[in-house]
């Protein structure tokens, strides 16, 4: 018995999530302009059930991929089928009771997954058994481990600790005090986000390390060095989430520092723009690469962004305004979601390759429509951002003057954000017929 | 993105009765969620307690030439 079935299942799975997840944001971006529109399920539901079903999307896609990855190159059979399986199926039940409980409106205010505690609880376990079988799995491999290797373990210990951390609410003494509430729920997001971020690169550079066939991409000393600064930045430079909040200066000046260590990886990308063009060149027709060359661009705007956002000059005009939304739309879809849709073209494609090639040109359409869509969706908020800051923080500006101010470009935002979504919905749609076709093949071979 | 709540209750212009026409009533954007008596002063407590925490946006603040912000 083998475990490819269940790594399917996780891949449809996770581009039903992501499908759920823009055709929830789509409608939420319309609402946050006009409050009518799907009256059925209001702006208060949209906003939770968007951004659960994207973080859905995250989980899936990434523990299906390293399921996948881990199998096909270091441990083959080596991972429990039993325990695999009894992980899609409890995070698929517990992701389809939490998304049900938030149409009822049963939830907090929190950002991520503020359901009934048991939920929380049903999410911690799914993480516990991906973290035994990962172990039982990764312990056995007795070559020297590249980084991505590295980056998994890290992602699948911090997100157990970062998860812990962010439900310390539930705990009285954090959650009946309102600053250390905020700090910990500040921190402990950035970190959560950090260690997801963990996985999802790792799964970059597994995905580079195949298509060039160069594994020295994996093993070099740079490819370490820019793991252990990221994993620096996962362990203190979350703090620049919580500049206005009243601690200790202490905290902010650290995290500041540290902030700007990730001028080094912005110095380094631009460095070697060149070089990564004429080596993308010969990989350029793959589908895989398409989705990773996006990501490049996407992590130059979005780290030049982040670097400006964490100078604490600019910071006080951005915080909680539409440039931190920016940020964090930008990074999701433009890092994480190219990433993890190369991770998944690359695994249907060592399944079936002429069910998705086939299909490259709709695939190509879907990635420049999502492109162009994105970068007016970032630019627009963005801008509107910068105005709401500099209107509240200059001019006193009240809340009904900055929404009338701002109103234009949160309508170009929302436009932006139907393209975003026809795009996605090109290349998951595909996706999930290559996908179905394979599971159908591989029964087809076993029976 | 919506309005800033942190020292709305210390407003001049706004504060406890302002705060509580708009929990009950609900707005275009923000849900009547029909709260009891009881739910709504729990929620003005609370922000009578966010209030006590700080200020925000806070004005009062010097930006060194590093880009470091000290607040008063």
């Amino acid at each position: 018995m083998n475990i490819k079935k269940t790594i399917n299942y996780f891949l449809i799975a996770s581009l039903v999530s992501l499908l759920l997840g823009v055709g929830f944001g789509t409608i939420a971006a319309f609402q946050f302009l006009y409050p009518d529109v799907v009256n059925i399920i209001p702006f208060y539901k949209m906003r939770p059930l968007h951004v659960s079903s994207v973080v859905g999307w995250i989980f899936l896609a990434s523990t299906g991929c390293i399921y996948y990855f881990m199998n096909e190159t270091f441990v083959l059979n080596k991972f429990s089928v039993k325990l695999t399986k009894i992980h899609f199926y409890f995070f698929a039940l517990g992701g389809t009771l939490l998304l049900l409980t938030f149409l009822m409106g049963k939830f907090g205010g929190r950002e991520y997954w503020e359901g009934h505690p048991a939920f929380s609880f049903l999410i911690l376990l799914t993480w516990i058994l991906f973290l035994v079988n990962f172990f039982r799995a990764v312990m056995q491999v007795k070559q020297k481990w590249p980084v991505y290797l590295w980056m998994w373990t890290t992602g699948v210990i911090f997100f157990l600790i970062t998860f812990i951390e962010a439900n310390l609410w539930q705990v009285p003494y954090f959650g009946n005090n309102v600053v250390r509430d905020l700090t910990v729920q500040w921190k402990a997001y950035g970190a959560l986000v950090g260690s997801w971020n963990m996985l999802v690169y790792g799964i970059a550079m597994y995905l580079v390390e195949k298509i060039t066939e160069n594994k020295e991409t994996a093993n070099s000393k740079l490819a370490f060095y820019m793991y252990f600064l990221g994993f620096f930045n996962l362990l203190f430079g979350w703090a620049h989430h919580i500049y206005v909040i009243p601690c200790s200066p202490y905290i902010r000046i650290i995290s500041y520092a540290v902030s700007m260590t990730e001028l080094i990886i912005l110095f380094k990308i631009i460095y070697n723009a060149r070089k990564s063009i004429k080596s993308a060149a010969p990989h350029i027709k793959q589908i895989s690469y398409q989705f990773l060359a996006s990501s490049d661009i996407w992590i130059f705007l979005n780290l030049t962004l982040a670097l400006l956002i964490s100078v604490p000059a600019i910071n006080l005009y951005t915080h909680g305004t539409h440039v931190t939304v920016a940020h964090a739309m930008g990074s999701t879809i433009g890092i994480n979601t190219f990433v993890l849709l190369g991770g998944i073209s690359y695994i249907i494609l060592k399944q079936n390759q002429t069910s998705l090639q086939s299909k490259a040109t709709l695939i190509k359409r879907g990635i420049w429509t999502l492109n162009i869509s994105l970068f007016i969706f970032w630019t627009a908020l963005i801008v509107a951002g910068i105005r709401k800051g500099l209107l509240i923080i200059n001019e006193h500006a009240s809340h009904v003057q900055v929404m009338s101010a701002i109103e234009n470009y949160l309508l170009i935002f929302a436009i932006a954000g139907i393209g975003v979504c026809a795009g996605i919905i090109f290349i998951a749609y595909t996706l999930i017929k290559s996908s179905l076709a394979s599971i159908k093949i591989e029964g087809t071979s076993h029976s | 993105m919506g309005p800033e709540l942190t020292n709305i209750m210390s407003d001049p212009a706004k504060g406890e009765a302002y705060v509580g026409a708009f929990i009950k009533s609900g707005t275009q954007k923000m849900p009547n969620f029909h709260l009891n008596e009881n739910e709504v002063s729990c929620l003005i407590e609370y922000l009578r307690e966010v209030d006590k925490s700080g200020l925000s946006p806070n004005y009062k603040h010097t930006i060194s030439n590093s880009g470091y912000v000290l607040f008063e």
